[in-house]
């Protein structure tokens, strides 16, 4: 071995020990964890309890069903179902707009729109909307669904032990009658963990933190 | 240690196919592309490698990126040759125009049938390659054909 080799063969794991250390420590955004995690565990038995200043939001994953022919995940907060199904590009969930007249009731919107865009990317905005309109004797009823959602911040959470992601959902229907025209909005923050799912809930109401949960 | 590469006995090109088969189930197969050096030690080949890979979302406005540097050895001698490298990726999530990126840690293990041509080298490789962030690790099979020139 010459002189040269020599001072190749004490300088190399020097320098491998420290681009490994380089590398090891620089290991710190999780983009792994982020890519291959699932942050919303529906799976049926599986539940969040949340606590807000006022109240307590229980959120529990209920035995699949079927709608417009459409297998459909029932999320239950507090007793009201939220119809969703996990497909490749979104979760979607389905809205009912339903108009009433003269005492009956009429189906204006009956459809899913897409909640969250899959997979999570800090950052990313998408937007869905439905619109459909139907004749009511003689009077036509148009009722529009508009969802606007943005992930406004993904940032590794200790309690955790991964990053989580702050997702904002606004929602907006816009129904008009010949007489009347009602507009209803609605402004939700959820953070999702990886593996475990929901761990906050913001709406006009409260403002929930996870208690206690199980997932499967 | 560059300049050392850079005066390597071979140079090579790979490309190839790669799944992601732990972990991943937002893409689906991409392909990857190497440029390679490698140098004899007599007893074993060692070498570095800067590859590139893409995988397609299942949301089309989604895609993965992995831009790498391996240190690999091998033995180009054998007829059949195993492969172990180690190294880093620098991986690029993004969709549409939004993007996260980090640096990972990756491993891989394969195997080479090497087919000499004079001067040339043909080697088809398998192999799986592992990705982690020390929190969660991810992996791909894939299959890569190689031209390697040697000087």
């Amino acid at each position: 071995m010459n002189s040269d080799m020599k001072e190749r063969t004490r300088v190399s794991p020097i320098l491998v020990g420290a681009i490994a250390a380089l590398i090891i420590l620089s290991c710190g955004e999780y983009i792994i964890q982020r890519a291959t995690s699932d942050y919303f565990q529906y799976e049926t038995g599986n539940w969040w309890q949340l606590i807000g200043e006022a109240d307590t939001l229980f959120v529990e994953v209920e035995t699949p069903d079927t709608m417009r022919q459409e297998e459909v995940i029932p999320v239950s907060y507090n007793g009201i179902g939220h119809f969703v199904f996990e497909a490749e590009e979104a979760i979607y969930e389905y809205v009912s707009v339903v108009y009433n007249f003269a005492g009956s009731d009429y189906l204006v919107i009956d459809d899913f729109i897409g909640r969250i865009e899959l997979p999570l990317v800090n950052g990313n905005t998408w937007h869905d909307s439905l619109v459909r309109s139907i004749d009511v004797s003689g009077q036509q009823i148009t009722a529009r669904y508009d969802l606007i959602g943005t992930i406004t911040d993904c940032q590794y959470n200790e309690a955790y032990d991964g990053d989580v992601y702050m997702i904002e959902i606004a929602t907006a229907l816009l129904m008009e009658t010949p007489d009347t025209t009602i507009i209803d909005s609605l402004n939700i923050l959820e953070v999702y963990a990886p593996g475990i799912g929901i761990i906050r809930y913001r709406d006009d109401t409260d403002d929930y933190i996870l208690n206690d949960y199980q997932v499967q | 240690m560059l300049l050392y590469y850079m005066f390597a006995l071979t140079c090579a090109i790979e490309g190839g196919y790669s799944i992601p088969s732990v972990g991943f189930t937002d893409t689906h197969s991409g392909v990857v592309c190497a440029l390679m050096v490698t140098h004899d030690l007599r007893i074993i080949d060692t070498g570095l490698r800067g590859q590139v890979g893409f995988y397609p979302g299942k949301n089309p406005a989604y895609s993965m990126t992995t831009y790498g540097v391996r240190w690999y050895v091998t033995k180009h001698a054998w007829r059949v040759s195993p492969v172990v490298e180690v190294g880093s990726d620098y991986v690029y999530r993004s969709i549409d125009d939004d993007k996260e990126q980090g640096l990972t840690l990756t491993y891989g293990l394969g195997l080479a049938i090497n087919i000499p041509l004079e001067k040339m080298r043909v080697y088809p490789t398998f192999f799986y390659e592992g990705i982690t962030d020390l929190k969660r690790h991810g992996g791909f099979l894939g299959m890569k054909l190689g031209i390697a020139y040697e000087f």
